[in-house]
């Protein structure tokens, strides 16, 4: 009898590991989602590539999606509560496009002249490096990587007054934190190697003031 | 009685039923345990901990998402600080296998606690952390290579084996992982008949990388490649489970079956996927991903043949290679 069981349970678990794991749209059903650069050239790309515009292409793609989301739900269902109680949920969405446009997240201080001076920038090799050892970590990379989607622009602005309140607790010539996301097309091979600079716009931008003492 | 039963269930039964050494699984616990010990110090010693796993009210950045803890007063600095510390310890027992069921179990519990409280502030490598401790939980990986199963020896008894499903729901679980992503990548950039510019983008996001890498722009054609052959390679995925079954049950008939057990395809499979991810960690940092996975790869070979390496190791000598006539026997034999 215990074999049975034993069997039975291995196929239940292998069936809710796969069932968890069934590539599904996810968020990306969301159409706000869509107007991002980085999806609308994705989109552009595959409608060239079958000979559609991307009007129609965008259109039929939603269908497929909605459906898609349905049935992988569907399949989804039975183990939901397993997986969730066993903590074993699961779903590979790794790298599944390359992000053409990032963002690149900056951390500024205005001093009492009125001047500003980075003390955070991702990318470049020698940028300034205020609190580098924490942003390096792989928990902060993924979190400054969401951030920089309008979709978490609350949670970025939460994570800015945390970043500001350090800052001042550790200055006394700062008057003012400001939190910036660079967001820019990346380089292809083609134009890095014909030494084309990045071009990129802030957004996302937010300035903190240092609290008045009472 | 088993002749009215299915055929199918009854082999299924009888597989899942069979017992080998748990040195396999060892090693999975060894790794899995190191890493999260590793990864666990790396934020107690920078501190980002408070960043990602307080409320904004303690330090942390934003709010956190509602958990276990919400029910012992919510993540204050000392009961979070604890949490970690409990994981840690118990992370650290795990490796060295001390206490070791009880030890997966606390670190399953701890995990779970800690990758959930943090909104963005996590990965694929949390999925993969907990669905390798879960099965840690069963697969009784401290009766070999560890505190226990020495502990053990010197009171006399022989040691124990281990089930055999927990390492293959392991070796399921890798093949799930690849293939479900490799079917997600469907940009135009990752399929073929596209400009396959896959990796080259994903190397030039500063989020991930861990230095500039538009020095990679002269090798741009060796990344298309790569991208190419990394698609194609977790699209292949499925292999690595086949090729661990037949190498297991290849005393039974089928000219497939030998034909396939001619060459250890595991073998290539593995090499690539071990290139692929020291290039991911030497340029992304994706966290304890390489390494969870790494410890995927060492379920992909049998507790006979992890005692036949280090049995190897010890004598210096060739590994004993079972005749693979009597592997059925062996192996049914095995059945409890």
């Amino acid at each position: 009898m215990k074999h049975h069981l034993v069997a039975a349970f291995v196929l239940w678990q292998a069936l809710a590991m796969l069932a968890s794991s069934l590539p599904s749209p996810g968020r990306g059903v969301n159409r706000s989602y869509w107007s991002e650069p980085t999806v609308q050239a994705e989109f552009q790309s595959w409608a060239d590539m079958l000979g559609t515009d991307l009007v129609t292409f965008q259109d039929r793609l939603y269908v497929v999606a909605v459906k898609l989301q349905a049935t992988v739900r569907a399949a989804n269902a039975p183990f939901r509560e397993w997986l969730r109680v066993t903590n074993t949920v699961q779903s590979w969405k790794m790298f599944v496009a390359p992000h053409r446009f990032p963002t690149r997240l900056q951390l500024r201080a205005r001093h009492a002249d009125g001047s500003w001076e980075v003390v955070y920038e991702e990318g470049a090799n020698d940028a300034p490096r205020w609190r580098g050892e924490r942003f390096a970590t792989e928990r902060m990379r993924a979190a400054v990587f969401a951030w920089g989607w309008p979709q978490n622009k609350k949670r970025w602005f939460s994570a800015c007054s945390g970043f500001a309140g350090e800052y001042f607790a550790e200055t006394t010539d700062v008057d003012a934190f400001q939190c910036r996301f660079g967001k820019g097309a990346s380089l292809s091979a083609a134009q890095v190697l014909a030494g084309e600079p990045l071009k990129e716009e802030w957004v996302l931008e937010r300035t903190v003031n240092r609290p008045v003492a009472p | 009685m088993s002749a009215t039963r299915p055929w199918l269930w009854s082999r299924w039964a009888d597989a899942t039923a069979r017992r080998e050494p748990a040195n396999a699984v060892a090693v999975v616990r060894i790794v899995i345990g190191l890493s999260i010990v590793a990864h666990l110090l790396r934020l107690l010693w920078t501190e980002t901990w408070r960043w990602v796993w307080l409320p904004p009210v303690h330090g942390g950045l934003v709010p956190l998402n509602s958990g276990p803890l919400d029910w012992v007063g919510g993540a204050t600095p000392p009961l979070v600080l604890g949490v970690i510390v409990a994981t840690l310890v118990s992370s650290a027992a795990l490796a060295i296998g001390v206490l070791t069921p009880g030890a997966a179990v606390v670190t399953a519990l701890g995990w779970a606690v800690l990758v959930g409280l943090g909104p963005n502030a996590g990965g694929s490598y949390d999925f993969l952390g907990a669905n390798i401790l879960f099965l840690l939980i069963f697969a009784g990986s401290g009766r070999a290579w560890s505190l226990d199963a020495w502990w053990r020896a010197r009171r006399g008894p022989a040691p124990l084996d281990a089930p055999v499903w927990p390492r293959w729901l392991m070796v399921w679980q890798l093949v799930v992982m690849y293939d479900t992503t490799a079917w997600q990548k469907v940009s135009s950039s990752w399929v073929l008949g596209g400009p396959a510019d896959a990796l080259w983008y994903i190397l030039q996001q500063p989020t991930w990388h861990r230095f500039e890498m538009a020095w990679l722009a002269p090798l741009y054609p060796l990344t298309q490649v790569m991208t190419v052959s990394t698609w194609l390679w977790e699209h292949a995925s499925p292999i690595i489970l086949i090729a661990a079954w037949f190498r297991a049950t290849r005393g039974r008939a089928g000219w497939f079956r030998a034909q396939c057990n001619r060459v250890d395809a595991r073998l290539p499979y593995l090499a690539f996927g071990v290139l692929m991810h020291l290039s991911i960690e030497a340029t992304l940092d994706v966290g304890c991903f390489s390494s969870f996975t790494f410890a995927l790869y060492a379920a992909c070979f049998s507790g006979d043949e992890w005692s036949n390496i280090s049995r190897a190791r010890r004598t210096k000598g060739p590994p004993h290679v079972k005749p693979a006539t009597v592997t059925a026997p062996t192996l049914q034999s095995r059945v409890r």
